[in-house]
């Protein structure tokens, strides 16, 4: 089938597609910018392209719409290894990938602090993993001709655990994956179109649903090729643009290595600055006044209320501009109510004022390996090992987890043969790092322009991004003139992760049709993802649960009308907890990671690379692998501890942070499984 | 009545050593580059060491190891057909 002619005339018109498709969308994007010289109003720019993709995603659904099982759950198994690479690049670079991967560059520089691992580890542990799903699993999955990743557990363990374990973390893991997506959609469509977040994510997701609801693996391939070329020009150009503006060369890959040497410079100029001084000290004062107030929450609370309304007072009688009462009447309402809610609000304040009372705000040095000093003192030593260890142990979970994320795995599922599915891994990455390699240029590209450019002018004369973004959202950009001298320093101001791909247009004054189109990416990545996750979960209730537990004697179209069922509730689930805006979107992300990798992968390989695996060994050591990493994660949460009234703090093993619980319940699941199934093998066999 | 085990699928040695090597070479560049990091922060070319394995330099290596997999499998099946039987597989034989 694979090499047949009528497959070679297949290809042939596939890429005759593409083509004409890649010299639409750029003739598209022509068209906008036109508009936009010509006088297009932003207002309409931003809905325009965001409708047009969306529209355009629904229409290969409709396209793409089938009820054949076969072409339902695995795009009939045809489709070639290029075009199954680029949707499974698409499937994989996530709202987190597009959106704040960079921005997690900017923050964290090489490798984050030692209480939040990060940097180049996501980097690597995202595109490393290819290389464990291209060499130990994707070929043996594609091998047997499965539909879902937990009917590999049936397969080859038998029994009902295995599987029922494995549909469980699958939806386990897709869920928490699929919240960070439709996050994601609403921040983009709610910038993009300024609608409410929540309107945002359900236009969002109505794309979505309608393609992977009409077309199930079929309609989604195809769609995640189209969002894989817009997603890919949304990056590229920016950062093409960047580049060529600072470096006068557009391949910042290439070229970005001069600018870390002039951050070094700009840090140490930063590090001997007196005014950045003076923020830091004023942070230390403000961190140091929160921390007196919270040894008396109840009594500083009383006091600060009394002198708020002192104050609305006076102003009040001295008949002060209406303003500055409404000011002060605004900062006495936004004391906390009660002392729960100002124990709370006090400690987060403290420890955010401890944070930007360090050296560059609380930000690693860029280029430097871990924070601390190997030679240094005992505390700087401690410091050192437990960052360099944290990145390790995030790396490693995110590589695992790669390996075990179902919605990638079913992605080989549509190849033609064992061959293109290997093959199709490697293309996969090829696309991937096409994004990943340009992702630190970028971070590099506008710490640069922020620290050369942007510090030092007067709050007066902003660029009219920062009071954009600041009044759309404090967490994603905050200004303020700390220390008072009308010049804003680098200590002044905070970049929300998710703030930096999106601004980035803005910060190097490119027209506005950039923005539309990397708004426009941002909702290609988080859609391709969640369409893919969507089916995942779906296909794990409905195929590996009910047809297996209730109804065997379902007939194949109507196994595909219960899918898509599945799906359309599952969506709604999600959209709704979404819409309750969870924590940030990267470590929501990361730590599904841990959870796939804990729960998944060491009873996969196991399977796969032992013949004497067992199905009570697989099933105990997937038990105890969740288990563990569910528990370090709990047990660390703040939410939890205060219930449980643990001591405050978290209690770690190794110091490492709990984002990369794996790290423990991997090693743990696989010995788990090589003991146990030499137990109870010697067990049968002495029966 | 639950279906019962699927026999293993055999593995060939010449791919299990491959597979061996190449993850041995995975390793060494992403966690022990990332372990001696400080120890290869110096310049080289314009580039600080640690910083550029990091960001590009394991990351092209990735691809050169699953370029490489996928080339040495087509090879290994292409010389086992010509001799009938099974592929040196990915399993081949499983289920």
């Amino acid at each position: 089938m694979a090499d047949g002619p009528a497959y070679a005339a297949y290809q042939r018109r596939l890429h005759r597609i593409l083509a004409l498709y890649v010299v639409a969308l750029i003739a598209f994007l022509l068209l906008m910018a036109w508009a936009e010289q010509s006088g297009l109003s932003r207002r309409w720019l931003g809905p325009i392209m965001l409708f047009a993709t969306v529209m355009m995603y629904g229409g290969i659904g409709v396209y793409g719409r089938t009820a054949d099982p076969e072409e339902y759950y695995v795009a009939g198994r045809r489709i070639p290894p290029v075009y199954n690479g680029m949707a499974a690049a698409a499937d994989w670079m996530s709202a987190a990938s597009f959106i704040s991967l960079a921005g997690g560059l900017y923050l964290q520089g090489f490798g984050g602090t030692d209480v939040q691992a990060g940097g180049l580890a996501f980097v690597l542990g995202w595109t490393g993993g290819f290389c464990l799903v291209g060499l130990l699993i994707a070929p043996h999955l594609r091998q047997l001709k499965l539909y879902t990743v937990p009917e590999y557990f049936m397969h080859r363990f038998g029994g009902r655990w295995p599987r029922r374990l494995a549909a469980f973390s699958a939806i386990l893991c897709s869920f928490t994956y699929v919240v960070a997506q439709i996050y994601g959609i609403g921040l983009v469509a709610s910038r993009l179109t300024g609608v409410h977040f929540e309107i945002g994510i359900m236009l969002g997701l109505g794309g979505v649903v309608l393609c992977s609801f009409l077309g199930g693996m079929r309609a989604i391939t195809w769609t995640q090729v189209a969002q894989y070329v817009i997603l890919l020009l949304a990056f590229l150009v920016p950062v093409s643009w960047l580049a060529y503006q600072q470096l006068g060369n557009p391949l910042a890959p290439l070229a970005y290595g001069k600018q870390l040497e002039k951050i070094a410079a700009l840090e140490k100029d930063l590090q001997a600055s007196p005014q950045e001084r003076a923020v830091q000290a004023e942070f230390q004062a403000r961190a140091r006044q929160y921390q007196r107030w919270l040894q008396d929450v109840e009594g500083s609370l009383r006091e600060q209320r009394m002198l708020a309304q002192e104050r609305v007072r006076e102003l009040v009688a001295q008949n002060a501009s209406v303003e500055r009462v409404v000011a002060a009447r605004r900062a006495l309402s936004a004391l906390p109510r009660d002392a729960a809610d100002a124990r709370e609000q006090w400690t987060r304040a403290m420890k955010d004022s401890q944070d930007r009372s360090r050296f560059l705000g609380g930000l690693p040095p860029h280029t430097q390996a871990y924070v601390g000093d190997p030679n240094g003192s005992e505390a700087e030593r401690r410091a050192f090992q437990s960052s360099r260890a944290n990145f390790l142990a995030l790396m490693f979970c995110l590589m695992v987890g790669t390996a075990g994320l179902p919605h990638l795995l079913t992605r080989y599922y549509t190849t033609p043969s064992v061959a293109t599915a290997r093959a199709s891994v490697a293309w996969s990455l090829f696309f991937i790092a096409l994004l990943y390699l340009s992702a630190p240029a970028l971070a590099t590209l506008v710490k640069y322009e922020l620290m050369q450019n942007v510090v030092g002018s007067s709050f007066n004369a902003l660029p009219s991004w920062i009071a954009q973004w600041s009044h759309y959202d404090d967490s994603l950009l905050s200004v303020s003139d700390i220390n008072g001298d009308g010049i804003l320093q680098f200590g002044e101001i905070r970049l929300g992760a998710d703030l930096i791909m999106l601004a980035t247009p803005e910060l190097g004054g490119m027209p506005y049709v950039v923005s539309g189109l990397v708004a426009a990416g941002g909702l290609a990545a988080a859609l391709s993802t969640a369409d893919g996750l969507l089916l995942t979960i779906s296909n794990s209730l409905v195929r590996d649960t009910y047809l297996q537990e209730f109804g065997r004697h379902v007939a194949p179209e109507q196994r595909v009308i219960l899918s898509k069922f599945a799906l359309l509730s599952v969506a709604t689930v999600a959209a709704f907890v979404a819409s309750l805006r969870p924590a940030e979107i990267l470590p929501l992300v990361a730590s599904s990671f841990s959870l796939a990798a804990s729960a998944l992968v060491p009873a996969m390989i196991m399977g796969i690379f032992w013949s004497r695996t067992t199905g009570a060994a697989a099933v105990a050591g997937m038990l105890a692998g969740l288990s563990v990493t569910v528990g370090y994660m709990v047990v660390n949460a703040p939410a939890v501890r205060a219930v449980l009234r643990l001591p405050a703090g978290q209690s770690l093993w190794f110091d490492i942070q709990p984002v990369s619980a794996a790290v423990f319940g991997v090693p743990l699941g696989f010995a788990v499984i090589l003991v146990l199934s030499l137990l109870t093998r010697r067990r049968v066999a002495g029966a | 009545m639950p279906p019962a085990p699927a026999t293993n699928p055999r593995h060939d040695r010449r791919a299990l050593a491959l597979k061996a090597v190449l993850l041995a070479v995975l390793v060494l560049v992403s966690f022990g580059t990332c372990f001696f990091a400080r120890e290869l922060s110096f310049s080289v070319m314009g580039w600080p060491l640690h910083f550029w394995i990091a960001s590009q330099g394991a990351v092209l290596v990735f691809i050169a190891i699953l370029a490489v997999y996928t080339w040495a499998m087509n090879r290994l099946e292409a010389r086992d057909g010509e001799g009938g039987g099974d592929g040196p597989d990915d399993g081949g034989g499983g289920g």
